[in-house]
Order: structure tokens, then sequence, then C-alpha cells
């Protein structure tokens, strides 16, 4: 920890070669002279796990990084995925050798009541606040590490920021967050404690009240609250947070377009693609079914392009009908084959991925809160063809830069992906209108507003 | 002893040995002749200055060897000795014999006798008095060794009633019986659980032995149904076979590995060589209660138990679990967490039991709010295989929430009373309030609400009180409590009796949260334990709770009668709580039988006193009290 801590403590300037001095502590809402240290705690590193709300995290803290006015550090979290790279008696280290990048290496971990079980764990997330000194603390999650390090938070560094953004709805939902409710798979919009305990039969009434009060005691803690889309916002006040503390800001990426957006995949624009992870919510066996509907009545040109990975995540049911289709797939011809399994990818290899695709489907069965796969459809003008509820239909505009369909429907995905393929001059009104994806700048004006921040000088 | 009038018999005495008698040496003639051990030290000293003839002479002459040995060999009846001995000791013998100069062969004779009427027929006969006119040959020997099932498998099979004799006398019938288990512990408790088809000769004692020693007798036993017993033996007759019982030694060894059990019916009587399962104290208790509370009965069970509580074992299982309570109580582990710090406004005392995430909840939720930092947490647990998590849990409070925390763990379940009263012992200030883990404040600023009360209020208002609490589901679940009286019938073949039962009951329980009658400051009848504040000094002064209540139920009531008692009621004040009633802690049935013996210790202690002018929801007691507040 000793050479963390040189490190972490000189500001930017000093590891810029200048003068170090020790890091004040901010007055929170006066322009502040020196940049201001943002310390974002993130549910696992990009680099480690894939997922939205930590490459949100990295795009803001590789955006914060750019910024002459802050001064950002990065705690991952890590959950013995990589035990190599837990160290004997550490409970943060640094990370690959990355600059203000520090791994929380999470232990006992309790998975209802979202907390450690360890004291040790707890000490080194106090002595790192301690240390690091930052003016806010800006939580992507709790998830890993546990809601009450809020709490602590709060206590060891009475003077910060505290900013929390939601990523989906997990505090309010214990069905990981996703507000569909196991008994009947239906979407959800709203919790109760009758309610929440006819999707877990196992846990009485009592425990949904119980674990409303543990959240509300800690997020209690929090400054400011944000999230990536509008329509999140009231669920959560209906819940309990304060309106006047709840923002909306956007998630923003970096273009990896280059700036330069794609033509049309084919003349018939009859190609789609999915990117993401073919785990339930996430409505891949919804495509499938489309497939299969379509084929059954004789329309079979078109062709989908699947992109992405965590199918050993899926629920067995999903799995297996996953599986069986592609090793269906796998047996036709080749000329008959419609979908095609691409596997995963990396960021660098979306353009590539993207240009096979005059289209890219959204088939999410969940709220989809924000959905960064549409904006990096927007990177490459692709229009996006999403279920019709929560952020793909406030993000999609309906025939106006894409298209919606009824959320987990079949026939409605199929119906509008034959009408995508046949209608002439669908594609180029709907392509033209795509907007430009939310860039890092947009996001980090965003997050400078809650942060309390001031404006860059010009 | 007395003597009584006849020619007392005579034995013929070779040369007294020399040297004068000793302690032993009149212990051994007690034990020999009278089958028990001298009254006291000054009957020792007496008879210690006897010869050795006068010691004999004054035994086979008393009133006591007449009727428990003579008077029983003439009519042909079975010896009922206090020792419970079947046979002389060979240490017996051989002081006897030694004394009496008997030859190896007359020793050899004594020896050889299997039982006591034969030893006295072969002491007669060496002796050559004629003490035993009549008194048929030693019947046969004792029947073989019996060992009880473990307690998960079916009943044994009955013992055998003992042959006829060799003479052909018709045998002294036993009626059928079987052990199911026979359980002991280290402190010395037994269990002994059977049945007995005794419908014409009740059984009425039993004793425990071991080489030759009583070690236990009990006359309290608890009578309940054996339908299997019933169905086996094709009988309706309404008869409760079954029986169980508990009975302790006065000493603190360890059980032996085999012993003999006795068991009285009628005139008749019957011993068997058990080897009991030995199991924690802790362990049998827990037994114990499960046997309660599993019990069946052709009447109600709740007034049924009642019955065998009262004319059976109620009295010594309460002092057996407050033995074991106070042996758990007294190895308590205390480490405290957080700030040291004096001059609390108050200490909060929590009694946890199989569930750890109360601590942490309460934490967090308690400690939120002004005010809350001016109070300190005390938990206690009565689940030792916690112990490492509560450390742990207690410690991450210390650091998350900066509270004072202090843990105690017992070895056992102390039970609520006992673990309160213990934890009660390490506040830090002078005001305790006594908690369910499954408590949680509605209000953010608890703390000062109830600061300011404890100093604003008089203190005969703030001696003692409890507040309303609610639901999960936000209706009221408690605004103080009252007390009823159930009746039943119990229904004998000789009789029909009434049963007394008490019952307690909360105000405004599932009533819309803001009913003003159920919320208003008042004295009330009682008062949860699931919170009680306490004045610390009048607690400590009524003696905290009492121990007598078995793990759980009843001795909150109890505290606040005593309170009523010495004139300082209950309250209730208006500080709202989640109470999420029953999700605080484990249950199970051993304590459902500990709720059963609480409710008829409950009744027993107070039933009077409530029928008086405390029974219902509004009482006379408090119309007069209200009237002149």
């Amino acid at each position: 920890m000793s050479t963390m801590r040189r490190a972490a403590a000189a500001p930017r300037a000093a590891r810029a070669g200048k003068p170090a001095s020790a890091p004040p502590a901010a007055e929170l809402g006066a322009a502040a002279t020196r940049p201001q240290r943002v310390l974002l705690v993130s549910v696992f590193h990009p680099e480690l796990t894939r997922g939205g709300a930590q490459q949100v995290c990295y795009e803001l803290f590789e955006a914060l990084k750019a910024s002459p006015d802050f001064d950002p550090v990065l705690l991952a979290s890590e959950d013995r995925s990589y035990p190599a790279l837990y160290k004997s008696g550490a409970r943060i280290t640094g990370f690959d050798g990355r600059p203000g990048e520090y791994l929380f290496l999470s232990c006992d971990y309790d998975n209802w009541w979202h907390k450690t079980s360890s004291p040790l764990h707890v000490a080194a997330f106090a002595e790192f606040l301690e240390t690091i000194q930052p003016d806010v603390v800006h939580f992507h999650h709790f998830l890993t590490f546990g809601v009450d390090l809020l709490t602590l938070t709060r206590r060891v560094l009475p003077r910060a920021r505290i900013v929390f953004t939601f990523h989906e709805f997990l505090s309010i939902c214990a069905a990981d967050g996703h507000m569909i409710r196991r008994s009947d798979g239906s979407l959800c919009t709203h919790a109760s404690p009758v309610r929440c305990h006819q999707c877990f039969p196992n846990h009485g009434p009592e425990q949904f009240l119980m674990r409303r009060m543990w959240f509300m005691r800690h997020l209690g803690a929090v400054d400011a609250f944000t999230c990536p889309s509008n329509f999140m916002i009231e669920p959560y006040v209906a819940w309990g947070i304060p309106r006047e503390k709840i923002t909306c800001v956007t998630n923003g990426q970096r273009d990896y377009s280059g700036g330069g957006r794609l033509g049309a995949a084919s003349p018939a624009h009859n190609r789609f693609g999915f990117f993401g992870q073919f785990v339930d919510v996430k409505g891949v066996q919804i495509i499938l079914r489309a497939v299969r509907i379509l084929r059954a009545e004789g329309f079979t040109d078109f062709s989908i392009d699947l992109n992405g990975d965590n199918l050993r995540y899926a629920s067995p049911a999903v799995r297996a009908e996953i599986e069986t289709f592609l090793a269906e797939e796998a047996l036709l011809p080749i000329e008959e084959r419609i979908v095609a399994n691409n596997g995963s990818y990396h960021v660098d290899q979306l353009r590539g991925r993207m240009s096979r695709a005059d289209w890219c489907i959204v088939p999410s069965i969940w709220w989809e809160i924000f959905g960064l796969v549409i904006s990096e459809a927007w990177m490459f003008g692709r229009p996006v063809i999403c279920s019709n509820v929560g952020g793909m239909a406030e993000r999609v505009r309906h025939e106006v830069d894409g298209l919606h369909f009824q959320i987990a429907d079949p026939r409605a995905l199929a119906a509008t992906i034959r009408r995508a393929s046949s209608e002439a001059g669908l594609w180029e009104r709907l392509a033209a209108a795509v907007p430009a994806a939310p860039a890092r700048a947009e996001m980090v004006a965003g997050y400078r507003g809650v942060y309390n921040i001031g404006a860059p000088e010009a | 002893m007395t003597e009584y009038s006849g020619q007392p018999p005579e034995f013929k005495f070779h040369p007294a040995p020399p040297g004068p008698l000793t302690d032993y040496d009149v212990v051994m003639a007690f034990g020999i002749f009278l089958g028990r051990d001298p009254e006291s030290s000054s009957v020792i000293d007496y008879h210690r200055a006897q010869t050795f003839p006068n010691i004999m002479a004054g035994c086979l002459a008393s009133t006591e060897f007449l009727e428990g040995t003579i008077l029983p060999m003439r009519s042909r009846q079975q010896l009922r000795r206090n020792d419970c001995r079947s046979r002389p000791s060979e240490e017996q013998i051989d002081w006897l014999a030694g004394h009496l100069m008997f030859t190896p062969d007359e020793r050899g004779a004594l020896a050889d006798a299997p039982d006591w009427s034969s030893f006295f027929h072969a002491l007669h006969l060496i002796g050559g008095v004629d003490l035993l006119k009549d008194v048929p040959p030693a019947p046969d020997p004792a029947p073989p060794v019996v060992s009880p099932a473990d307690s998960s498998a079916a009943p044994m099979a009955a013992a055998r009633q003992p042959g006829p004799a060799a003479t052909g006398e018709p045998a002294r019938r036993f009626p059928l019986f079987a052990l199911d288990n026979v359980v002991a512990s280290p402190c010395g408790a037994y269990l002994i659980v059977g049945w007995i088809d005794d419908a014409d000769a009740p059984l009425a004692e039993i004793r425990l032995a071991a080489q030759g020693t009583t070690l236990a007798a009990t006359t309290s036993l608890a009578r309940c149904r054996r339908p299997d017993a019933e169905s086996t033996m094709g009988t309706q007759s309404g008869h409760m076979l079954g029986f169980w019982t508990i009975m302790f030694r006065p000493d603190n060894v360890p059980p032996p590995p085999s012993c003999t059990l006795t068991l009285f019916a009628g005139a008749a009587w019957q011993t068997v060589t058990v080897q009991p399962k030995t199991v924690s104290d802790a362990q049998l208790r827990d037994m114990v209660f499960e046997y309660l509370h599993a019990a069946r009965y052709f009447g109600n069970p709740q007034n049924e138990s009642f019955v065998q509580l009262t004319h059976g074992p109620g009295t010594d299982l309460l002092r057996f679990n407050d033995r074991i309570s106070s042996s758990i109580t007294a190895h308590a582990y205390v480490q405290r967490f957080g700030p040291p710090r004096t001059g609390f406004d108050g200490s909060v005392i929590v009694c946890l039991y199989g569930k750890p995430e109360f601590l942490f909840l309460q934490a967090a939720l308690f400690s939120g709010g002004g005010g809350g930092d001016r109070y300190e947490y005390i938990y206690v647990s009565n689940s030792p295989e916690l112990a490492e998590g509560l450390l742990k849990e207690a410690r991450i409070a210390e650091q998350i929430y900066g509270v004072s925390l202090t843990l105690v763990i017992l070895p056992g379940n102390a039970g609520f009373g006992a673990a309160n009263n213990v934890a009660a012992r390490h506040a830090r200030s002078r005001r305790i309030l006594i908690v369910n883990p499954d408590v949680f404040p509605r209000r953010a600023d608890w703390a000062q609400a109830h600061s300011r009360l404890v100093a604003t209020l008089p203190a005969a208002q703030t001696a003692l009180f409890g507040v309303p609490l609610y639901y999960d589901d936000g209706s009221l679940m408690h605004g103080g409590m009252y007390f009823d009286i159930d009746t039943g019938l119990s229904v004998r073949p000789d009789g029909i009796s009434q049963q007394v039962m008490l019952r307690v009951e909360h105000y405004g329980k599932g009533a819309p949260p803001d009913t003003p009658a159920y919320l208003r400051a008042r004295p009330v009848p009682a008062v949860t334990g699931a919170f009680i504040s306490a004045d610390r000094g009048w607690f400590e002064e009524l003696g905290g709770f009492s121990q007598d209540y078995v793990f759980g139920h009843y001795e909150d009531a109890d505290l606040c009668l005593r309170s009523l008692e010495r004139g300082r009621p209950a309250w209730l004040h208006d500080i709202a709580f989640w109470h999420l009633e029953g999700k605080g802690s484990d249950r199970r049935p051993a304590h459902d039988g500990g709720s059963l013996i609480n409710r008829w210790h409950f009744t027993q202690t107070w039933g009077e006193r409530i029928a008086g002018d405390l029974c219902g929801r509004a009482p006379s007691y408090f119309k007069s009290l209200e009237a002149g507040l």
C-alpha cells in the first residue's frame, strides 16, 4: 500500500513532474483552483469483466483524465474471476501498472443484503478514502463492495460530495434489478413487500420492508443521484428517492467509428445484427423465434448476425434453445442459413461487425435502461429495431430513426424484420435521421453539474 | 429407631471383635438392616458408643426392621428398601461376616444370596433365629438386562413378568410396560420415557440406582397418550398409557454407563437394567420440552398439559431449566467495540437467537438519525454458533456507524430472560431498553424522542414503559397488553375438573395504524418484551426478568406485573417502531414446549391476582388508577 499511497496522494500536477502538494479537502460549490479529485467506484473493471456499468464508468474515467479540471481515480472491484490478481493480505491493489487505477479485491460478499462481512475490507476501503482524499466519490455501483460503504464514505469524508449512478434497478428489485416478475415474466412497475414476496416465495414480505429500509439508510448518505435515461427517474422517485436529488445524465462513449459512418451493408437492407450478451434478458431467443416464424412463412431473404458471448450465464432453458437453434442452423447448407454466430468481439472490432449489418436489433425483454449498443449502432449509422419499453423506447424514436416492436413478441419482431427487409426507402429514411451517439464530453458536462463543479473556462 | 414389644431375635455371637466401633460400623449396620444411612451425626455418635451386639440387637428389634423386612417376608411380599439395592454388597457381607466371625462357608452362603430375602433367610439359618418363620425359599433370579433403544427407534418390547417361583407359588404380576428412552446428562438429570398398562395399578414411583445405591427417585410422573401402544394392545379404555418424567441425582458425577430402574405400580415393582444415552444438559432440556410439546392427550392438549405439569414434573422442569440457564450465563464472553465512552442516554439490549443479520440491520437503522450515537448497543447471543460472524459484524458496525457496541456471547441458549439479565449487567447507562432483534425504528429521530420523553415525564410514567409497534404491512400490532382467562375441562374417569389458563393479548393487534385509543399515553397491564424501556435501578430492584421461564414468552408480562405490584404499572408512550413479530429468531419444537410450561407457570403464579382486578381489556385496577391521574 505504501507505494500506492505515495502515488495516489500526489495530485496530477505532481505526477506530471511538478512539485507535489498535499491534497486538501474540496470546497464544494466553489470554483476549484486545482483539479478536482474524483474517485470513481466501479463494479468490475471492463478489462476483466465486460458489462455496461463498468464500461460507462471507464469511459467517464478516461474522459475526466482528458480534462484539466479533474484528477480521477478509479477503484474497480474484482470477484475472484481472476484469482491470480489476489495478493496475500491485500484488499486493494493497483491494476496492471495503470496510473490511477486500483482493484478492490472483494471478499465475503452477501448478495442478498449487499454488504461484505469482512471487517478488513471495510477498513481497507476507509483507509483508501483517507489516502486518496477525493473531493467527489462517484459510485457507479455498490455490488461487490456493499451498499453500507456509502455510509462509511460519508463518515470518513464528511465534506466530500457523494454521487451515485443507477445502472439498473437493483436497489428496488432483488431480481437482479431487472424488474421482471419472476412469478410470470411480466414487466414490473413498482415494488411492494407483498409483490416482491411473490417473486421470492422463500422470503417473507417483511424481508422486503427490511431490505428497503437497509438500502434507504445508506442511500441517504448520497448527495446526488443520476440515471442515464429519464424513464428511470419515476420508479426511483416512487420508491423513495427525493425527486430533487435525482437527474438524468446520459452515458457517453468514445466514438468507435472514428467519425466515419458506414453505408448500407447490402442493397436490400436485409442484414440484421445483434450485439450483446447471450443471456435471457437481452432477448436473443426472441430473434431466433422470429427467424423460425419467418422461415415457416417462407420468407428467407434476410440474415441475422449474432455478435457476443456469455451464453453460459443464460438460464438452462434459454441456453438450450439457443444451442439447439445454432446446431440445427449449422446442419443446413450454407446458402440456406439465416443466422450466423460470430462470437464475442472487442470494441475495436465494432466497425467490422457493424459493417455486416444494416440494422441493429435490440430485443431486450427487460426495461434496458440505456442500451450502450444503441449508441454504438448510431456511431455507424445503423437504425435500431428495439423493444418498445424503457430506455430503448426513450432513445429510439419509432418511425423517425428506428423501429419499435412489442416486447418479447417474436411475431411482432418477425413482421418488423420482414418490413425492414422489403419496404423500399425505409432504411434510407431512418438511417438519415440516426442521431449522433452521446459523446464523452456530453457526459462529462452533465456530471460537472452534478459534482457541483463550475463550467470550464473558455 | 423404636423398639417393639415382642421378644427380639438373637444371634449366636462369637467373641466380640476388639477395638471401639467406628462411624463406618454404624453406617454399615444401618445399611444392611434398615436399608438407609443414619439420620444424623448425633445418631452415629450415639450408636458408636454402643457395643456391636447392642447395635445388632437394636436393628433387629426396631420397628423399622419389623415393618420393612420381617412382616413383608412373613406375608410373602417383596421387600421395599429405601436404598433400592437388590441385594447386599460384598462390602456389607464382609463387614457382617467379619463382626459375626462367620466361617468361610457361612460367609459364602450369605454371598450366594441373590436378593435381600434370600440373604435374611440365610442369616436366619446361620444365626439360628426363628426370624423368618413361613418365609418361602428365595425367588427366581432378577430378569435379564434390558437396554433402552435410541430415541428414534420404535418402542422396545415390553419387559416380561418374572417367572413363577420355584416352590410353585404364583408370581406377583407387574403390568406390561416398555421403556422407550432413558437419557442422562452430566449434571445428573435423567429423562425417562415409556408406556405402561397400569389402569388397574397406577405407576406411582420410579427409582434409579447403580451399584446397589439409589441415585434418584421421583413420584412426579407426567402421563400422555400412546396411540402406538393403544393400537398394539387393542385398548380403547381412554387410559393414558404413556409416561415420562425427569429426575435428578443430587451430585454432579457423570452418569454411570449402566444403572437400574425400578418401577412401582400398586403393590408390585419391577427392576430393569438400562444403559442410558448421555447427552449434554441443554440437549436433555430440549428433549424434555420437545416431549412436552409433542405429548398427546384424550382431551384438550392445553388443559391436559397443565394438569400433567401441575401433578407431574412441572416444578422440576423449571428448576432444571434455571440450573442450565445459570450455568450458561456464568460463562458469558464479553467484548466491546467502538469508542470507550460513558454517559450514554440509554443501553439498547438485544437478545439474538439463530439469526445474525439483525445485528447489522439494527446497527444501521438505530444509528441513523439524530441522537442514535447517544445510545450504546448490547447484543447478547444465545447461539454460540453465530459467535464468529457476530464478532465480524460488530467490528464492521463500529467501523461504519461509529457506534459503541458490546457483544455478550453465551455458550448456549440461556433463554430470553437470563440472557437479557446478563446483558443488563454490562450496561453503561442508567436506562435500559430491551429490544427484540426484529424491531426497527419507524422514525429517524427515535433516540431524541425517547431521551426527551424520559427527561420530561414523571418517573412513575417512565419507570417501565413500552411503545406502539407495527407490522410490516403498516397496521398496529401492539398498543400494550392485557390479560384474559381461558377455562377448560379435564375429563377423567373419576371426575371432571376445571382448568384455568391465563392468556396475554395485545391491545389493537391488526388495528388501523392511527387508532388513538391504542396510541395515547397511559398505564397498561403489561407491555411486550419486544420493546421495554426501563429505569435501570428499577429493573435491578425488580430483580430483572424471572429466570423461571423457559426460552421465551411470559417473562415480559411477569416483569410488568411485579412492577405493578410494587406500585409502578407499565406505561405506553407513543414512539413508533416496526415489529416483524416472530421473524427475529429461529423457533423449534422445544420452544413450543417452553411456551407451554411458561403459560402454566405464569398461570400458577399470577392467576389469582389477575382474576382479582386485572382481567380483561378494561380491568378495574386501571379504571381507578386513571381516575386518579
